[in-house]
């Protein structure tokens, strides 16, 4: 179970050099900016050479995770060098078992027992129409199958260091090496201190509104003749206040006891 | 016999759930007995009286005769019921032994893991579970509301059941993105929310019936019309009740809007955005507008009532629904269930 990512980094601010670490809830702070590690990967070295020998291919390809012990998607395009262009699409697994099933899986984001297991196309990648291509996705279409599922041939495995044939001859795949990649975000956010402020101002207000009783107090004075004067109160409450009868009661006996101070205080 | 902390925490959730199940037989025995026609719950119904407070002075010129009027008519939430119900008082203190049991089980959770037992939904249901029923037991100090402990016992058995049995996991380390101060809080007040929706929801639903008895208990036979509202005469009337559940659910919508909030923050701290419409924010967010809707509706005249109270049981239903269903069936960055 993995318990962390970290990135190390180094940031150079005004000739400084100063390493830090970046991790999933502890971005880092850079001149007013903040920096987010988002997702971090696998990017296999793949090398591709002709029948000959020669080097026709050399890439660092990010294969994408998938999962949380970062089995991951990739896909390989090598549109000049060999007799047909070449489409692969695969997964690499950083620890790779063979489940119950037979179906291979990653149980480790860690590379302990990586592979990287490619089906291969040749025929059209569709590279020279004009159109923008995702170098994720690999469009089979207009390719044939020449490795993996739909052929009689299994898919290429390959581990670091070993170099595989290609069928029919087109030559060979090897797996020179696999590096790890990382995504990062930098965000530049002025509001974040306003919008805590309002935050707070939403919060407050809210609780202002659903826990302050509105509450509306009359209260009428007649003169009563002989028996003094009457003193009426009369409350209303907005929707439900079971407060509201000892509230005017409180008010009552309040304006009472003064009033006998009053009284008491008259004849001096 | 040595247990280590994660099996003892087993043993005493599995305890606390078998005093919770005999609690709940004695509030339904509470319950049967409120509907028996002899040893009538006649007694101690202190119905609320208009109180007029005042001394009535005719000699002293400025003497001052109060009276007190008040418009809104209030009622106070006490309870007219036999309030010396054995069954029921042995049914509260069963409550209260299994409630300290359950917690003592879910601090062991802790114990056992080094972090807050909140990570992963079977902490979280023994968790918000063991909020449920404390809240449940602080309300009997101010209000009486025995009378809604099969229902909440029942409801949190069968959310500690289904939390115990379908998503139990043991012990692991904190995902990266969970390693926060934030799960302290965004969490634990997501669980206090949610206690409180919860309650809220067992009164709308006593509401509901109360408000709805004479209607549906003449499509039934006789004695059993008798019985219901026997039984009924001893809760609040559906007026108190609606108040109750208003009260209850404004202090858990607060909670609530707290969460979402905490959580934008949490979000922006780890992933730098305070939303990215993962599911589990748009439910939360879906739950928060059906219970402003419901605090809305409380405000407009017309949809007081049993009208209200259903709005509220829809409520715990999305509640439910972003708990049980989100984070089990929905792919998104919330899902911890680990599973």
């Amino acid at each position: 179970m993995v318990t962390d990512y970290n990135a190390t980094v180094t940031t150079d601010q005004a000739n400084r050099q100063t390493r830090s670490t970046i991790k999933v809830n502890d971005p880092l702070a850079v001149g007013g900016d903040t920096i987010y590690l988002l997702g971090n990967g696998y990017a296999p070295q793949i090398t591709i050479r002709n029948p000959q020998g020669a080097v026709v291919f050399k890439d660092t390809i990010p294969f994408l995770p998938q999962d949380t012990n970062l089995t991951s998607l990739g896909v390989v395009k090598v549109p000049d060098g060999l007799s047909k262009q070449v489409g692969m699409i695969g997964f690499f697994y950083p620890t790779q078992t063979t489940q119950s099933t037979g179906l291979p899986a990653s149980v480790y984001p860690d590379l302990l027992n990586p592979v990287l297991s490619l089906r291969v196309f040749t025929g059209d990648l569709g590279l020279s129409s004009g159109v923008p291509k995702s170098v994720y996705v690999l469009n089979t279409s207009r390719m044939t199958p020449i490795a993996g599922r739909g052929t009689s041939v299994n898919a290429l495995r390959l581990t670091p260091g070993t170099a595989v044939p290609l069928p029919n001859g087109l030559g060979s795949v090897e797996l020179t090496g696999v590096k790890r990649f990382a995504s990062f975000q930098v965000t530049h956010d002025p509001t974040q201190t306003w919008m805590l402020v309002f935050a707070f101002l939403i919060l407050g207000g809210l609780a202002a509104g659903l826990f302050i009783p509105r509450r509306r107090v009359w209260v009428r004075i007649t003169d009563d003749g002989d028996r003094g004067w009457l003193v009426e109160y009369a409350g209303l409450a907005r929707g439900d206040d079971p407060r509201l009868q000892s509230i005017i009661a409180a008010l009552a006996q309040q304006h009472q006891t003064t009033s006998k101070t009053a009284t008491n205080r008259e004849p001096q | 016999m040595s247990l280590s902390p994660s099996t003892a925490s087993i043993v005493l959730i599995y305890s606390a759930m078998a005093i919770y199940a005999i609690a709940l037989v004695a509030y339904t025995l509470d319950l049967a007995r409120r509907a028996a026609p002899l040893r009538a719950t006649a007694a101690a119904r202190n119905s609320p009286t208009s109180r007029t407070s005042g001394v009535d002075d005719p000699a002293g010129p400025s003497s001052a005769t109060t009276v007190v009027m008040v418009a809104a008519e209030s009622q106070a939430l006490t309870v007219r019921e036999s309030s010396s119900s054995r069954a029921g008082r042995i049914a509260l203190a069963l409550t209260v032994l299994a409630w300290l049991i359950h917690l003592a089980g879910v601090v062991l959770r802790g114990v056992a893991a080094h972090r807050v037992p909140w990570a992963n939904m079977y902490e979280f249901s023994i968790t918000s579970t063991v909020i449920i029923v404390g809240i449940f037991l602080l309300m009997q100090i101010w209000l009486n509301i025995r009378y809604l402990g099969t229902f909440v016992v029942g409801l949190m058995l069968v959310l500690l059941g289904v939390g115990s049995v379908g998503f139990y996991v043991d012990v692991t380390p904190l995902p990266p993105a969970l390693q926060s101060a934030w799960l302290v809080i965004h969490v634990l007040v997501a669980m206090t929310a949610t206690a409180f929706f919860a309650l809220s929801f067992a009164v709308s639903a006593l509401q509901i019936v109360q408000g709805r008895r004479v209607g549906q208990a003449r499509r039934w036979g006789n004695t059993l019309r008798a019985q219901l509202t026997r039984l009924l005469k001893t809760v609040p009337d559906a007026e108190t009740l609606d108040t109750m559940a208003y009260r209850i659910i404004i202090v858990g919508f607060m909670l609530w809007t707290f969460t979402l909030m905490a959580g934008a923050i949490w979000a922006n701290r780890a992933w730098g955005r305070y939303w990215g419409w993962d599911v589990k924010e748009v439910w939360t967010f879906i739950i928060w507008v059906i219970y402003a809707a419901y605090i809305h509706a409380k405000a407009t005249r017309g949809w007081n009532g049993t009208r209200a109270a259903w709005l509220a049981i829809v409520g715990f239903a999305a509640v439910m629904f972003n708990f049980g269903v989100v984070n089990v069936f929905f792919k998104g960055l919330h899902s911890y269930s680990g599973l």
